[in-house]
């Protein structure tokens, strides 16, 4: 479990350094597609499909995993921290449970999807018409490797018997 | 949620567009009224107008999986799902007027089997109605565009699809922005035209910023009214019955609405300064070959999707010449 | 009854600590289970991942938040604050002002409350309290008005996505924060200059030399700025390409300053990374939440009763006003104005409210619930900056409450406030 946790975590950071090289990509692209537009009357061709149908995607579903593990998504702590440690562990155990759930569904009806644009040969309604298919693939993967991570918090609750996330308002938020 | 009984039948409408938005006035509404008047009540819509229960590019798969009962959206957004109705949609010099575009797609819904089978059979939906828009043209800022050479480098807001391929054969730079962000664009001269129907500029809050209209007539918009196959089957006959002579008596003037709709807007536009471009007869031929060529070259360039688009293109020419 | 008990159950999973999006992600979709069956549970689930996301406007919320890390790492807000302090400290209520007038600086350049909060507690907090200022006072200033600032002057992460749900101009509604920015800002400097008049809280007066000094370490702050204006009001580029300039530019200033290392700019691209996936977790799931919403007719028949209900448009806006302000007491900016807005808008414009105008109305009282209990993320965030007890924070900011609620008022009885600059550009 050790060797497979910190298998994991290796991967799950890789994924998100690319989140952030992309964001950089896009603030240049669009830097660029400006810049041309503007010198040579000449913008760069599907820069607007493109940011929205892939580089978002990649923004927002690489970072998901490695987000959890920083405890960055926002919660509601004025209760939870006046639990007990049992009961925080408690709660975190449930939580995260149903989270678990829920992000396997989107994994799974987006690998579908995935499929299904495939199938269709689903293309962006932009000029340069390229295949749509590996977007709903990369939310799938974000999606999943967002299930894992939860699942992993919860066998850290279960074997080593403590709440895997202890800071209630964590540095990330401070942007 | 979905009631369907031999006594009471209540079922899921939506559509992408907002309540106050001409197709919803035209078509959604009447038809839902007149459904109900036919059926004494008996059918009751449940309307999710405005993207509420989704995105206007998942409204096909939310028809086609049962979201939703009844949908209304517009086939350009679905070319893979939808290819002729799509291809329709984005040829040139097709129709001249809501009115004569819509009685004829809608003779065509009805006898050719190919459009039935593919667009919608396959999709698991049950075709209604198509409403055709009137044409989207050029909507320029400063740049008089009378000819398609006139078209070279102009950066120029489209929906996508076809219309692209258009442009991008004269040379134009297609950009796809969103409805919001049409009027900044225009504003600061990202883009130098926009391709609109009269009313879409109209919605879009961009006369004031656009000088010169060119009316060659570039692709319409058609919105389908399908019902989820399934729930189709489910319904009373006098139910199906009434759905359909309710099409047929709205049918007509969905069409002229909108053509005076788009002549009101034209003659407002021309009132505050705006100039809408006279075509000669010189210039309207060369707009008219540049379109047989277009579609010529698309049909030979997507000739391996085993669509006969030459077929129903032809189909449908004759039944727009018999509106005339 | 279904949506009472899925309404009950979001409560409950939020109070016992789930992440925001999360739990409106399984609530939603257990909701569209209940209320919609498994087909429409499906369709949803496997369509709304990729659309809510899918948007070239989504794309200047990362790279305004990516500026605003550049600009955290690279001290410019630190200098922007000294040198007010430098020309204004020593006067009644000076310090307290600087803080304000900071704040309304570094607000230009980032479009999130909490990034705001979060850098001004650390800096503004422990000056007022070294010029003898209470620290209830000085915590209190800083939750209540630094964010709501840094979102009504432009850019604006809410103001962003109201546009974008609504398809209102993005444009119009950033240029329409500009004057109630400038008059929260007015009225915060009035309230602290006359609160602070009998008492000590001046700082010693700076020469003329060390002022004029201080000025040259805030010229990299006024070319960003100047950057991202000149660029949107010379139209060079959208609002929405313009984050791209901000970011990119706040990136070379800080490097050509040698303010900004290496490992600070990975760090500044990692925060912006993890701050997009928190908000659009939220976003994801509001969109859930509320197509559940939608599905169960509860929305309809609110819609409903109030359109039946024969109250006049101003007991409706009234209404609507309190509704948010009960809103923020539990939710935060950007799940409640996500999860309302597909509600709440049809009726703001049937009743004939401008769009553009309710846009900054629902921002500024959404921010109101960031300062308020239980749910308060900048209470939170203020409290463990300045290490002063969240309650304490909250005591402070009572004061500031009743400004920001004049200024909705003020808002509502003059329009123009935020109508006059949209509709002259
Ligand atoms: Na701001
Ligand atoms: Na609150």
């Amino acid at each position: 479990m050790q060797k497979f946790k910190a298998g994991f975590e290796f991967v799950e950071r890789i994924i998100f350094n690319i989140g952030s090289v992309v964001l950089g990509v896009m603030m240049i692209w669009i830097f660029l597609d400006v810049l041309f537009r503007t010198i040579f009357n000449q913008p760069i061709p599907g820069t607007v499909e493109l940011t929205g149908e892939y580089l978002m995607v990649l923004i927002v579903y690489l970072g998901l995993s490695y987000t959890l593990r920083q405890d960055g998504h926002v919660k509601v702590v004025f209760l939870y921290d006046k639990f007990s440690e049992k009961w925080k562990m408690r709660s975190d155990f449930i939580t995260s449970l149903l989270a678990t759930i829920s992000f396997l569904f989107i994994s799974v009806l987006n690998f579908n999807e995935f499929l299904v644009y495939l199938q269709y040969d689903i293309k962006s309604v932009g000029i340069l018409g390229y295949p749509l298919a590996p977007a709903l693939l990369l939310i799938s993967l974000g999606s999943l490797i967002l299930s894992i991570r939860l699942f992993i918090n919860m066998t850290v609750i279960v074997t080593e018997r403590k709440a895997p996330i202890q800071s209630s308002i964590s540095e990330s938020e401070t942007m | 949620s979905t009631v369907i009984d031999e006594d009471e039948v209540r079922v899921r409408f939506a559509t992408y567009v907002p309540v106050t938005s001409p197709v919803y006035k035209y078509v959604a509404e009447p038809w839902m009224e007149r459904v109900v008047e036919l059926t004494n009540g008996k059918v009751e819509f449940n309307t999710f107008p405005g993207e509420q229960l989704g995105k206007a590019h998942d409204m096909l798969k939310l028809t086609r999986d049962g979201v939703i009962d009844i949908g209304l959206f517009p086939a350009n957004y679905f070319p893979e799902y939808m290819p002729i109705t799509s291809a329709l949609t984005g040829f040139p010099s097709l129709n001249t007027s809501s009115y004569q575009g819509t009685m004829a797609y809608n003779e065509l819904l009805k006898s050719d089997d190919e459009l039935i089978q593919r667009d919608f059979v396959n999709n698991r939906m049950v075709p209604l109605m198509g409403h055709v828009s009137p044409t989207y043209d050029v909507w320029a800022i400063d740049k008089e565009i009378r000819v398609p050479g006139d078209l070279r480098g102009i950066k120029i807001r489209t929906a996508g699809g076809i219309t692209n391929e258009y442009f991008s054969h004269f040379s134009a730079v297609p950009v796809t922005i969103s409805h919001t962000e049409t009027y900044e664009a225009l504003e600061k001269g990202i883009i130098d035209a926009a391709n609109y129907s009269s009313v879409g500029v109209e919605a879009s809050g961009t006369k004031d910023l656009l000088g010169h209209a060119t009316f060659p007539h570039i692709g319409t918009a058609i919105h389908s009214l399908v019902v989820n196959e399934r729930i189709w089957n489910r319904l009373p006959e006098d139910v199906q019955q009434a759905m359909k002579q309710a099409v047929e008596d709205i049918l007509e003037e969905s069409g002229v609405n909108y053509d005076e709709e788009t002549i009101r807007f034209n003659e407002l536009f021309e009132k505050e300064g705006g100039d809408i471009i006279e075509l000669t007869g010189e210039e309207q031929q060369q707009w008219d070959e540049a379109a047989t060529d277009f579609i010529e070259t698309w049909i030979d360039n997507n000739d391996d999707k085993g669509v006969p688009y030459q077929e129903v293109l032809d189909h449908y020419r004759d039944l727009l010449d018999k509106v005339q | 009854m279904a949506a009472t008990f899925i309404i009950i159950l979001l409560l409950v999973l939020l109070f016992i600590g789930m992440p925001i999006g999360f739990a409106l992600i399984f609530v939603g979709s257990l909701g569209i289970v209940i209320v919609g069956g498994i087909d429409a549970f499906l369709g949803i689930l496997s369509s709304t991942a990729y659309r809510s996301v899918n948007s070239f406007t989504l794309t200047t919320i990362p790279l305004f938040i990516l500026m605003a890390n550049f600009i955290a790492k690279s001290n410019i807000a630190k200098d922007l604050y000294n040198c007010i302090l430098k020309w204004i400290g020593h006067i009644p209520g000076g310090v307290g002002v600087s803080t304000v007038f900071a704040s309304a600086g570094f607000g230009t350049l980032s479009g999130s409350s909490i990034a705001a909060t979060s850098i001004m507690s650390k800096i503004c907090i422990p000056e007022m309290v070294r010029a003898n200022y209470k620290p209830t006072f000085s915590a209190g200033l800083v939750a209540s008005s630094t964010g709501t600032l840094a979102v009504l002057i432009p850019p604006s992460v809410p103001l962003i996505l109201y546009a974008v749900q609504t398809e209102t101009s993005i444009g119009k509604l950033l240029i329409a924060g500009i004057v109630p920015g400038i008059v929260l800002a007015l009225l915060l400097t009035a309230f602290i200059v006359l609160s602070s008049l009998n008492k000590n809280t001046v700082i010693e007066k700076a020469t003329w030399t060390e002022r004029f000094q201080s000025l040259k370490f805030i010229w990299p702050m006024i070319v960003l700025v100047a950057i991202v204006l000149v660029i949107i009001y010379f139209g060079i580029a959208t609002s929405t390409e313009a984050a791209a300039f901000g970011a990119l530019g706040a990136l070379v200033i800080g490097w050509l300053l040698k303010r900004l290392n290496k490992s600070a700019v990975v760090e500044a691209f990692k925060d912006a990374l993890q701050q997009t996936a928190m908000i659009f977790t939220i976003v994801i799931g509001g969109y859930i939440f509320a197509y559940f919403f939608t599905l169960s007719g509860v929305g309809q028949s609110m819609i409903t009763a109030i359109s039946e209900s024969g109250l006049s448009k101003w007991t409706i806006l009234f209404l609507i006003i309190l509704f948010y302000l009960i809103l923020g007491l539990f939710m935060d900016l950007i799940g409640s104005m996500i999860l309302t807005l597909p509600l709440v808008f049809p009726i703001i414009l049937s009743l004939g409210f401008d769009p553009v105008w309710f846009g900054v109305l629902v921002v500024l009282l959404l921010e109101i619930g960031l300062v308020t209990p239980p749910v308060g993320i900048n209470l939170f965030i203020t409290s463990k900056y300045s290490k002063i007890p969240v309650e304490k924070v909250f005591y402070g900011s009572i004061p500031f409450i009743f400004l920001l609620l004049f200024l909705v008022l003020l808002i509502v009885v003059f329009p123009d406030l935020a109508l006059y600059l949209p509709n002259n550009m």
